[in-house]
């Protein structure tokens, strides 16, 4: 088990020693940073390179955290929008491409070297990657990591009520592609 | 799975329940402990490197590049924005004359343009028009001749100079 630092210890850290703190910061934030992003982009690949973009980007706007927040959300905040982005781009690429299997769901799951999980695992993953962008991000929040509502709101910039709301219907999307299977 | 998830997921959705929320996915070994490389590839600005003297050279150069460069005809400010409005006021013109001659004028109208005014004459009295051509061939003096009766122009000049109310109290 990792010992947990206070938002105050990590960024009085990086005061001292920028890169030292930074190292701190990673340490603290990484592994569920990576789990959401992994679960947002699917594949351990695309997970990496949108892990690096985030990581990038708060060690660069470290200065510009507002400290009336929490860092875990401001975090996953910048997370939740490398990954928005990224699937954009690859909704965009796949479009582009004339039979878009490259990118199908089926392709992204079964070749994945990094996906351990059973038949009914496979078919609710599935059902996650047909949600949009935002809902996803929700689900997964909320149901992986086990988020409160009010946090999640101070991440994404979204009202309690509407991402209760965001999250039920999420939840009946998914339970009705379970059942159809 | 906390309570007051399992809770929701209860009422909602009792099959996604089942499925739980155990973390189907794994990573390459040693992943997380090697991330920090990606600390190594962030730029820090702040202790970016550049090359030996470069800020003592950095007068010389430009002192040099002035130096050697073509000689540039100013133009001043006031003389640009005259220049600026008399190709704004050309560009209006041109586009106002290539507008309507485009767009207003039928095809008709625009051949017409181009027709000598004797030519279209010619064509009026071959048409049977002669009505036109004789009019228009007339002098003044024909036309005062045809309007006799009528006073006109230099007539009614000249009467209001020569008579007088009184005049015309008693004419009535």
């Amino acid at each position: 088990m990792k010992p947990q630092l206070t938002d105050e210890q990590i960024l009085e850290l990086i005061q001292l020693s920028r890169d030292g703190g930074f190292r701190s910061l990673m340490h603290q934030f990484q592994e569920p940073i990576y789990w959401h992003i992994r679960r947002m982009v699917t594949s351990h690949d695309d997970a990496n390179d949108v892990v690096q973009d985030t990581f990038i980007k708060v060690y660069k706007n470290i200065e510009k955290f507002n400290k009336d927040s929490k860092l875990y959300t401001w975090i996953y905040r910048i997370a939740t929008n490398e990954s928005l982005t990224f699937l954009k781009k690859r909704k965009k690429k796949q479009s582009e491409t004339i039979d878009g299997d490259e990118y199908s769901l089926e392709n992204m799951l079964s070749s994945d070297p990094y996906f351990d999980g059973n038949a009914a695992e496979l078919v609710l993953q599935e059902a996650i990657l047909l949600l949009p962008g935002k809902q996803k991000a929700v689900f997964n929040l909320r149901y992986y990591d086990e988020i409160s509502y009010r946090d999640m709101s101070e991440m994404l910039g979204t009202s309690v009520g509407a991402l209760k709301a965001s999250y039920h219907h999420a939840v009946k999307k998914i339970e009705d592609f379970i059942k159809r299977q | 799975m906390k309570k007051e998830i399992r809770e929701e997921l209860e009422k909602m959705a009792p099959t996604l329940l089942e499925i739980g929320n155990q973390n189907p996915y794994r990573v390459p070994p040693m992943y997380f402990e090697n991330m920090e490389i990606v600390l190594n590839n962030v730029p820090d600005v702040s202790q970016q490197s550049i090359p030996n003297n470069y800020f003592e050279n950095l007068a010389n150069k430009v002192v040099i590049k002035a130096k050697t460069k073509k000689p540039v005809r100013i133009i001043s400010l006031h003389a640009k924005r005259w220049m600026a409005a008399a190709s704004i006021v050309i560009i209006c013109v041109a586009s106002y004359f290539t507008m309507n001659t485009n767009d207003t004028m039928s095809d008709n109208q625009s051949f017409v343009l181009d027709v000598e005014i004797e030519e279209a004459f010619d064509y009026l009295a071959d048409q049977d028009e002669l009505y036109f051509s004789e009019v228009l061939e007339l002098s003044d003096g024909d036309f005062f001749e045809e309007t006799e009766g009528e006073l006109y122009g230099d007539d009614i000049d000249f009467l209001l100079d020569e008579v007088t109310l009184d005049d015309l109290d008693e004419l009535l």
